[in-house]
């Protein structure tokens, strides 16, 4: 069938071409903030500790870091499509204790066991995004329901550590490629990834339409249970990723591997800029929410500061962060 | 070029119902190469519903869409704009968080291999869209930061990005004015000049006839006629969108001569004339206009939900102010809004619960809710107001949509002593007949009373039959007062869309703002 084309001459060309620094700015405003509480964060750790300023320290910070930013990646595409999964611990937890008993030390048994894991995140993922999308259940009662059966197998199968990750697989938490460290390299790339999905492909723009306003994505021809599903298995396939992530550092499958994700994702994507209500948020400003967390672990942990404060100072830092987004949010409007 | 014959798209029988609501019945609609086809009717007429069954939006109960001939099994938005079918909406379908860009081919996106953007074409083609409508505005411009008619804009050039062979537009001068309404009246005369068609839907008369080549009028849902427009004349289309049986009222006694509320000098919008209007015990003053003529907007300043601009409103001679809706319960007034579900009822909670929420001071004692008595106030309301089934725990949610709306007066309504002024926004709007004439006698109960009733309605019947006065407006200011003996449909529609002088002629040109973005008001 051809397709004719209607042509209408305009009057003038109308429509600015090129770059605008203002409205740059405005798009990058929301990860900003997540960065500069970083730059604030690290300032203040060089300044107050000696040893704070050493290299080492820098890239095991980093590398403490990775789990939960991984994981906070997988939270991020299910919160900008609108939901959330509570639901992301206990997968990395499952993950990370199958891949340590398949393995059992053994190499050869490496690539049987991320395919395992792999296959629990794409399981659980479908799960989630058929319940959510089809029985009509509320996205928080769908994944922490799950979040609950998931640690339920995990404590029934074994309430100690089992199974022993292969020294091949653990080696790359230490191994280093041209002095950087392979987990470091390994990571960034996971991330340049998740930038391109989500700001470069059509299914990132459905997903962000999707989180934004549902009905109107479905007018626009965007297929929004797909979307909605796809961005379920995403979340919890990161995170059986990041349960492989984690066992390369503690080398056997305890069954609370993942215990704090729950909470720490969520925060990493509210200090990011990431909208609770879906549609907004950028993956940079995520990965800076990440790394703002592992670097106040760091500071307070150099600073020897109390644990009932670093409680504390973690809850202002969430509201003030959310107090600055709200007047954001205002000013636009 | 392609030479296409035959409809290009059509609709053949079609029913649509919602809930109790029949929305469309048997309509049957052609849209022919080169051709401008309006489709016409009052609010709630089924306009916008056809648009959407049209397109996929919304799936009919009965009847069959052909595109090109051809029929689609389930057409959806997706095959419909694959098909050539471009469409705006009547309400808004931009996402706000997205971008020009990114909004303009959400959905259709241009992808190589994998999914992967192809952002020089998509920047292109999306540039000569707009170009093309003659609107100046950013690719990379947060949708939420254009304006309205700006928004409508790109809209209509996304509907044209897809290379549509079928061009629908759901009332887009309800936003658009001046020389932005004349280049998109010059895109569609080329899109027609290129052979392909257009659907084009408007309130607006004049309009209708210097674009249109053949116009459908709806009314109730059901089709009244296909005319080709040459020997049409602007009466007998009023004729052909209101036409049908008034029903007469019960006589009434005459309104007192007491002012119950007098509204003095309120502005509405910025830029429009000041409103003033008196109202007298025991009289309904009818208030007419189109969807966006503020009639709603009026309501919520006297429910205290949206502040006044400037003006002043009096209470029995005496100025009040109207800050929050706790104000005008206390000064008397009780508004019952338009859109129940969302302000009128908590759909989740039961009867009860609904009605003692508006009256839980005097419902308890030091703080405690006597059971009892919130019992006797909704058996009350169930009893006066005829709600059925009459279970006062079960959830509103699952009452029909005409019970819903009784509960709604009824929460309002049931206070002790009887409010003195009440203004109620479509209080018949998607209710049964039966519903319907409840909720009139429950109007008469009011007027018996000794209150003042204000009513807002888009149904120029119910208006003419139940009003004492009817005020009439249109773009924010008030386009006339009508006396009994000059109750008539087409008065009321000539001047909610002709205004006061003129009787014909350009409507396009008129005003700084035309009708613009109230479209909370809901519509066909």
């Amino acid at each position: 069938m051809t397709v004719q084309r209607v042509q209408i001459e305009p009057e003038r060309p109308t429509v600015p071409h090129g770059w605008w620094p203002a409205e740059w700015v405005r798009h990058q405003a929301r990860p900003l903030v997540a960065w500069v509480l970083l730059g604030v964060l690290v300032t203040i750790g060089v300044s107050a500790s000696a040893s704070f300023r050493s290299g080492p320290v820098l890239v095991e910070t980093l590398k403490g870091a990775t789990f939960v930013g991984m994981a906070s990646a997988a939270q991020f595409f299910a919160v900008v499509g609108g939901g959330i999964d509570l639901s992301v611990g206990s997968v990395a937890t499952l993950s990370g204790m199958m891949a340590a008993v398949i393995m059992n030390g053994r190499g050869d048994a490496i690539s049987l066991a991320v395919l395992a894991s792999l296959g629990i995140g794409l399981a659980v993922g479908t799960i989630n995004g058929l319940v959510v999308n089809f029985l009509r259940i509320s996205p928080l009662i769908t994944t922490f329901g799950m979040y609950y059966i998931l640690q339920g197998v995990a404590y029934t199968y074994s309430v100690n550590p089992v199974g022993q990750a292969a020294p091949s697989f653990y080696n790359l938490y230490s191994d280093t490629v041209a002095g950087i460290p392979m987990l470091l390299l390994i990571v960034a790339v996971f991330w340049v990834a998740c930038w391109y999905v989500a700001r470069h492909t059509a299914f990132g723009k459905h997903l962000y339409a999707v989180g934004g306003d549902r009905d109107a994505a479905r007018l626009a021809g965007v297929r929004v249970v797909r979307v909605s599903i796809a961005s379920y298995i995403l979340a919890a396939v990161i995170a059986a990723m990041a349960g492989l992530l984690e066992l390369t550092q503690t080398g056997v499958g305890a069954p609370d591997l993942g215990a704090t994700l729950l909470l720490s994702t969520v925060t990493a994507v509210v200090i990011g800029g990431v909208s609770l209500f879906g549609g907004r948020g950028s993956v940079i400003g995520v990965l800076g929410g990440a790394l703002v967390l592992g670097f106040l672990n760091d500071l307070f942990n150099t600073l020897q500061v109390n644990a009932f404060y670093q409680e504390l100072i973690q809850g202002l830092i969430i509201l003030a962060a959310l107090g600055i987004y709200r007047q954001k949010v205002r000013g636009n409007r | 070029m392609e030479h296409l014959e035959g409809p290009l798209i059509a609709a053949h029988g079609i029913c649509k119902r919602y809930g109790g609501v029949t929305a469309l019945q048997d309509v049957s609609l052609e849209v022919l190469p080169g051709e401008i086809h309006a489709l016409v009717g009052e609010n709630g007429a089924g306009k916008s519903t056809l648009v959407k069954i049209l397109t996929g939006a919304e799936t009919p109960d009965a009847g069959k869409v052909m595109i090109l001939g051809e029929e689609i099994g389930t057409l959806t938005p997706g095959k419909a704009r694959a098909r050539g079918i471009g469409v705006v909406y009547q309400e808004p379908s931009l996402i706000s968080g997205l971008t020009v860009l990114e909004g303009m081919f959400l959905g259709g996106e241009l992808r190589r291999h994998a999914g992967v953007l192809e952002r020089k074409a998509m920047r292109s083609k999306a540039r000569d869209a707009l170009d093309m409508v003659g609107a100046r505005i950013r690719l990379g411009s947060d949708v939420s930061a254009l304006s309205v008619a700006e928004r409508q804009l790109v809209e209509i050039a996304r509907a044209l990005l897809f290379d549509a062979r079928v061009l629908i537009l759901d009332e887009p001068s309800a936003i658009l004015s001046g020389p932005e309404l004349d280049r998109v009246f010059a895109v569609i005369r080329n899109v027609r000049a290129a052979g392909l068609g257009v659907l084009y839907i408007s309130h607006r008369l004049a309009e209708i006839f210097q674009l249109a080549d053949r116009a459908t009028v709806l009314k109730d849902g059901g089709l009244v006629a296909t005319r080709s427009v040459d020997n049409l004349t602007t009466d007998e289309l009023i004729r052909l969108m209101v036409g049908r049986d008034v029903g007469t009222r019960p006589p009434r006694k005459p309104p007192r001569e007491r002012v119950v509320l007098e509204v003095r000098k309120l502005r509405l919008r910025p830029g429009s004339a000041p409103v003033s209007f008196e109202l007298r015990a025991g009289e309904v003053l009818g208030v007419a206009g189109l969807v966006g003529s503020s009639r709603s907007r009026l309501a919520s300043i006297l429910g205290g939900v949206r502040p006044a601009r400037s003006g002043t409103v009096l209470r029995n001679g005496r100025p009040v102010r109207l800050r929050r809706p706790r104000d005008a319960a206390r000064a008397g007034i009780v508004v019952i809004p338009e859109d129940r579900k969302r302000e009128g009822l908590i759909l989740g909670h039961s009867l009860r619960e609904n009605i003692a929420l508006a009256h839980l001071s005097e419902l308890s004692r030091a703080g405690v809710v006597r059971r009892t008595e919130e019992r006797r106030l909704a058996s009350e309301a169930v009893r006066r107001f005829g709600i059925r089934p009459p279970l006062i725990d079960a959830s509103v949610g699952a009452l029909s949509g005409g019970n819903q709306q009784k509960a709604v007066l009824s929460k309002w309504l049931v206070t002790e002593p009887p409010p003195e002024v009440a203004v109620l926004d479509e209080p018949t709007r998607g209710v049964d007949v039966g519903a319907k004439f409840e909720i009139y006698r429950l109007i008469e109960e009011l007027l018996g009373g000794g209150a003042g009733v204000l009513l807002i309605s888009s149904e120029l019947p119910e208006v003419i039959a139940m009003s004492d006065r009817i005020i009439v407006m249109r773009a924010g200011a008030i386009a006339g007062t009508l006396k009994p003996d000059e109750f008539s449909e087409e008065t009321i529609l000539r001047l909610a869309v002709l205004g006061e002088e003129s009787e014909s002629g350009a409507v396009t040109g008129d005003g700084p703002a035309g009708l613009t973005a109230n479209q909370g008001a809901g519509g066909a």
